[in-house]
Parts: structure tokens; C-alpha cells; sequence
């Protein structure tokens, strides 16, 4: 059983979703399916090393710290949404200077 | 049954990525948090299944609908695709996979480890207590930037 297949094509819809959505949820949706793709690389790396218990330690982690990435990604977006009033990255545009 | 798991779980990504309608994509999300989930107790990793399940699977989605009912936007609006974005994805993946199997050691595949809470608890307490602190701290001054970041504009109203 090898799991490296599933793990880089959940990377790669990742990666996908970050770079060619214009929504800002559907851009939080790339970022956690790049967090979820690292999150069963570390716990698969225990299974086959044998440190299952280490790495379970180390998930614990990266999962809390992906609630705190989600929760200040939601403040920014949900500020910004009471400036702007629309979600789509192309207006963060006139944000620029 | 794992291969089942990881084949819904990427029938749901994909799903994730290209609902129109955000709910659905949200709840698409939280269906692949708990398929992960499902698939650490499957592994015999129950300590990071249930947070994943409890806070992937739960939480998370309760915050992002919860944000999504305040902003009433349910629809994203439609933009011209392009495939260039497809392709550099698939390659940027396919050459992590690449570096990844070049790079790893050959190890013993040893499925269904018997890991009890016990031991996962000292390991973090005991052997990772030196990070532990630092990473309450920066979660703690996240929480703090959120509130900042919430509470400003309600003081200018």
C-alpha cells in the first residue's frame, strides 16, 4: 500500500485551487487541502517508519495550527469584504499603493 | 477499504474545488476531513483521527459557514479558466512526488501499529515540551490578531 499518489494529488488540487480560483473561500479550500495533503504525508511517514507515535504528536500540532491559519483568514476576508463588498481576488487589486 | 477511503476522499477534493456553489464546497471540504480522519483510525493513529475529525471536520466548518452566512455571497462569481494553471499544478505535484521518492529512505511498511494514547501524551508533554510553549504562544498571538482584526471596525462604527 502506497500512499504517495493520493498525497501529491491532493497537493496538487492544492496548488490548483490556490492558483486559479478568484474566490477567497475557494482559496481557504486550496490552502487546507495543502494542509491536509502535508497532515497524512506526516501521519503515512510514521505508518511506514514505524514512529506512529511521534508523528500523531506532530499532526496534533500542524491541525491547531491550521484552525489559527483558517481563523485569521477569515478576519482578513471578512474585513476586507466590509470594505470592498465582494470576495473576488481581482478587486485586492485596487488595494494596491 | 483504504483505497476506498482515499478514492472518496479524492472524488471530495475534486468536488471542493469545482462546486460553484460555496456551501457545497465547504461541506465537500468537511466530507474530506472526516474521510481523513477515518483513515487515521485506519492507520491506528485514533489521537490525530478524532482531532481531525473534531476540528477539521467540525470546527473549521462551523467557522467558515458561520462567515459565509454573515457575508451572504453564495455563488463565486464566474471567471475565464485557464488550462496553464492546470498543467503548472500537475507538474509542480508531479516533481514533489518525484524529489519525494528520491529522497526518502527505503523503510519497512509496517501498517496498523498498536499506538496508545498513553505514549502519544508522554511523546508530547515530556519529549516536545521544549516547541510546545513557543506554539501556544504563536496560536495565542493569532487569536489576539483576529480579535484586533474583528474589533477594529466595529470601534469606527
Amino acid at each position: 500500500m502506497n500512499l504517495l499518489p493520493v498525497i501529491f494529488a491532493l497537493f496538487g488540487m492544492g496548488i490548483y485551487c490556490l492558483l486559479s480560483r478568484h474566490n477567497l473561500i475557494k482559496l481557504l479550500i486550496g490552502l487546507e487541502l495543502l494542509g491536509k495533503a502535508t497532515t497524512l504525508a506526516i501521519v503515512w511517514s510514521g505508518v511506514i517508519r514505524n514512529t506512529l507515535s511521534y508523528t500523531q504528536s506532530l499532526a496534533l500540532v500542524v491541525i491547531a495550527i491550521e484552525v489559527m491559519v483558517v481563523a485569521v483568514f477569515l478576519a482578513l476576508m471578512f474585513a476586507f469584504y466590509r470594505q470592498s463588498g465582494t470576495l473576488d481576488t481581482d478587486d485586492l487589486r485596487r488595494l494596491k499603493g | 477499504m483504504i483505497y476506498l477511503t482515499m478514492g472518496l476522499m479524492l472524488v471530495f477534493a475534486l468536488l471542493a474545488i469545482f462546486l460553484k456553489d460555496i456551501l457545497l464546497s465547504v461541506l465537500s471540504l468537511a466530507a474530506v476531513s472526516t474521510l481523513l480522519s477515518i483513515a487515521f483510525f485506519q492507520f491506528g493513529a485514533p489521537v490525530a483521527g478524532a482531532l481531525e475529525l473534531s476540528v477539521g471536520a467540525g470546527l473549521i466548518t462551523v467557522l467558515v459557514v458561520l462567515t459565509i452566512s454573515f457575508i451572504q455571497q453564495k455563488k463565486e462569481i464566474p471567471h475565464k479558466r485557464t488550462i496553464t494553471w492546470a498543467l503548472f499544478s500537475f507538474i509542480a505535484a508531479a516533481a514533489a512526488a518525484g524529489m519525494f521518492m528520491v529522497f526518502t529512505p527505503k523503510a519497512v511498511v509496517n501498517v496498523l501499529t498498536e499506538s496508545p494514547w498513553r505514549e502519544v501524551g508522554e511523546i508530547f508533554w515530556k519529549v516536545r515540551s521544549f516547541d510546545i510553549l513557543p506554539q501556544a504562544l504563536v496560536i495565542l498571538s493569532a487569536a489576539f490578531g483576529v480579535l484586533a482584526l474583528l474589533r477594529a471596525d466595529n470601534g469606527r462604527e
